[in-house]
């Protein structure tokens, strides 16, 4: 081991520690007296039985609709607008999900744009959004893009002649997916599947917002209101135990499939693909796909745009949300890309490539960089939340703590954008730094900074969106006077305020869109 | 027979490509040229892969410039990945008869007949992941074979081959170009590989052919000196 594996060493021990402490906590909260009982109790029952049927359903209409938007997507690389369209595939992946709450109401809701239209046309219908119908529309929302995306690049991913190969043979339609498309495809499903059900049974905003009651709860939400509502440590704790098991099963479902699906870009360049004509039933997938994920985002700022924004910029309480959640989101975000670059500065120089040492480190790796999707932001909250009870400075602390779940939260994405741009440079510039002895301190300064400062830049604007629009661990230390843009929201919407929550979660959307376009930008030049 | 007239695509990163050539029908041409130099965009004009901006490609007497892959008369073989590795040998060869291929009856005939000209009888059910490179590029020649189209083009197709697989794939091809009287185009980076193969060279020089010529004389005389740099040739011989 050198002595350049010792910060990612201590990044990952702390994290580590970080991850047991609050566990531990919540165990302790529990005590002797955790209520085994409840676990038999209707209560529970229903919050088990509608985890999982939502997630079960959630995965089931995302698959389904996202299977034929790939499908389009891969056969006609040339039409105008499909790169506009593809983007906008990554974008609900960043989009804060309570941003996305009040375009889903404006289009899906009782006085929504669709009940509004079905009424016009003479069907006496209000369409309600609240329970499970609701939060599968928000889960299909946020999960059939990122559905579509994965299969899109798991097609681009496959050597161009397989295709050519296709066309050669005219396979097309239907023979083309049975023969070829679904195939490949199907392959990848079970991933894919995965990868949303972990989503869906860990899934807090936008239950909280949508599910509409009890009976339409899942444990993140439980445990939230067992520690704020009802403050039952006990009850949280077994619930936390019963979220952790189940996110657990699947996380291990995943692994055994060879962990989560990446989403990168494809093989095929467009400009190579043929122009084919696209058929009526390509225009009408695509036109509904665009329809269904255009439609809240528009609605969102037209929304926005009736909030009295005279008072709104008048209110202390705005400014100071904005300032607690740039202040948190900029911490985290930093925190989680210098966290990445020791960790991936010991994975690739600290270690000799057969060592043992290098398999446990690469262990831990393995585990920092993705157990936020096994333990949720508001689990970690939730540790930390029993554990800080009567500490001094609460406020502080709880700033402190939001900052770590949130750096811990964005670590898996931020790692997966720096480490092929870490890994490449690794590959070109190890050699030659080490014949002329750039070492340490330098060789950051002479080649790791001006290589890697647009790679990392992206990686600190996706942590940055990711943390902003985080509600998790932040509601809960909202008891601490810590009042995020998010948790501003939610206190707005509790208070009956909708326009006022609309045009803040309009301002949250307009700042996330920025950076996205920002990083998206850096990302073309990178590559 | 092929013909290209002025057959031209432009890329925005890798320049534009021009091409005019002829082959007349039943002949064998050997395309070489440097790395980026447009060879195998060549084949994939000709394949239809990629579309033209202008210009003109006609195959067995007809303009085919807009015509797609599968309309064209063309069978093709690639360096690699010619088979889909969910589909048997059989299924991967039948899809070469019809897209609709079910293995029965006279199609499955055909394909066990295809497999048996190229040495692979018995090897329907196999997967393509249990061949090696030489039996895969002969799975790839089998349904070239039953597609019976009169233009065969194969893009570097030794290179994934060991020195022992690649004579007896030449000495393969060679036999059937011969026997079926198929036009062939085949691009290598290894010119003595064509020596056996292609009674013409064609050398592709800046996105053109720079020239065309018997393959003895090409290689041993290059009549133009970036085929002798190419060929590593001392240009007093030019």
């Amino acid at each position: 081991m050198r002595a350049s594996a010792l910060p990612g060493i201590a990044v990952i021990a702390g994290f580590g520690a970080f991850i047991a402490l609050a566990l531990l906590a919540l165990m302790m909260a529990g005590g002797s007296s955790l209520p085994l009982d409840r676990l038999a109790s209707p209560y529970t029952r229903s919050l088990l039985a509608f985890t999982l049927t939502q997630s079960f359903f959630s995965v089931l209409l995302s698959i389904l609709g996202a299977l034929p938007l790939a499908v389009v997507l891969h056969r006609h690389q040339r039409f105008l607008g499909r790169a506009a369209l593809v983007r906008l595939l990554a974008l609900p992946l960043a989009l804060p999900p309570l941003v996305a709450v009040f375009g889903l109401l404006d289009v899906w809701g009782r006085s929504g744009l669709v009940s509004t239209v079905l009424q016009a046309l003479g069907f006496d219908v209000r369409l309600d959004v609240f329970g499970l119908q609701g939060v599968l529309l928000a889960h299909v929302f946020f999960n059939l893009p990122l559905a579509a995306r994965l299969m899109l690049t798991h097609l681009e991913r496959q050597p161009a002649t397989t295709f050519r190969l296709a066309d050669q043979l005219g396979l097309d339609g239907w023979s083309r997916f049975i023969r070829l498309e679904w195939p490949l495809l199907r392959a990848h499903l079970p991933g894919v599947a995965g990868l949303i059900m972990m989503l869906c049974i860990g899934s807090f905003t936008l239950v909280l917002t949508l599910g509409g009651g009890p009976s339409s709860s899942t444990f993140e939400v439980a445990i939230y209101q067992a520690l704020r509502f009802d403050f039952d440590p006990a009850l949280a704790a077994l619930y936390t135990l019963v979220q952790l098991m189940l996110a657990g099963t699947v996380l291990i479902f995943l692994t055994r499939l060879g962990g989560a699906p990446e989403d990168r870009a494809g093989a095929l360049a467009a400009s190579e693909a043929r122009a084919r004509p696209l058929l009526l039933w390509g225009r009408l997938v695509l036109g509904v796909a665009i329809l269904f994920l255009v439609a809240p985002l528009a609605a969102l700022v037209v929304g926005g745009l009736f909030a009295e924004w005279g008072r709104l910029f008048g209110m202390t309480r705005l400014w100071a949300a904005i300032g607690t959640s740039l202040i948190i989101a900029a911490s985290a975000a930093l925190l989680a890309t210098l966290a990445s670059y020791a960790m991936l500065v010991a994975r690739l120089r600290g270690f000799r490539v057969t060592s043992r040492a290098l398999r446990f480190y690469e262990a831990g790796y393995g585990m920092v960089g993705s157990v936020v999707l096994a333990v949720p932001p508001l689990v970690l909250g939730a540790g930390w939340f029993l554990a800080m009870r009567g500490w001094p400075a609460p406020s502080l602390i709880a700033a402190c703590l939001v900052v770590l779940v949130n750096a811990l939260m964005a670590l898996p994405f931020v790692l997966r954008i720096m480490s092929p741009a870490f890994e490449a440079s690794e590959r070109r510039y190890s050699d030659l730094s080490a014949s002329v002895g750039l070492t340490g301190m330098n060789r950051f300064l002479r080649v790791d900074a001006p290589v890697l400062a647009k790679p990392f830049a992206v990686a600190l604007a996706f942590a940055l969106v990711l943390s902003v629009g985080d509600l998790g661990a932040a509601a809960l230390f909202g008891a601490y006077d810590l009042v995020t843009l998010p948790v501003l929201i939610l206190n707005l919407m509790g208070s009956y305020r909708t326009d006022d929550a609309a045009g803040v979660a309009l301002l949250l959307g307009l700042f996330v869109f920025a950076l996205i376009a920002l990083a998206e930008r850096t990302h073309k030049v990178i590559g | 027979m092929i013909r290209l007239t002025m057959a031209t695509r432009r890329f925005s990163q890798e320049g534009t490509f021009r091409f005019d050539l002829e082959v007349g029908e039943g002949q064998s041409l050997g395309v070489i040229g440097a790395s980026g130099a447009g060879k195998s965009t060549l084949l994939q004009m000709i394949a239809g892969f990629v579309e033209l901006d202008s210009g003109t490609i006609e195959l067995a007497g007809q303009d085919r410039s807009a015509s797609a892959p599968a309309e064209r008369p063309i069978s093709m073989v690639f360096q690699s990945n010619n088979l889909f590795d969910h589909l048997d040998v059989a299924t991967n060869v039948g899809l070469g008869i019809s897209p609709r291929f079910r293995k029965a009856g006279e199609p499955m005939e055909k394909v066990r007949d295809a497999l048996s000209q190229v040495g692979l009888s018995g090897f329907e059910d196999r997967r393509p992941t249990s061949l090696s490179g030489g039996e895969a590029q002969r799975v790839a020649l089998a349904r070239a074979l039953v597609r019976s189209k009169p233009i065969l083009l194969l893009d570097e197709p030794f290179a994934a081959l060991g020195p022992s697989m690649r004579s007896d794939f030449t000495a393969l091809l060679s036999v059937m170009q011969k026997e079926r009287g198929m036009t062939m185009l085949t691009v290598s980076h290894a010119p003595t590989e064509l020596h056996g193969l292609c009674e013409q060279l064609a050398f592709v020089f800046d996105g053109k052919i720079a020239v065309v010529g018997n393959t003895d004389a090409m290689l041993s005389d290059p009549p133009h000196p970036a085929l002798a740099d190419y060929l590593g040739v001392s240009a007093d011989r030019v």
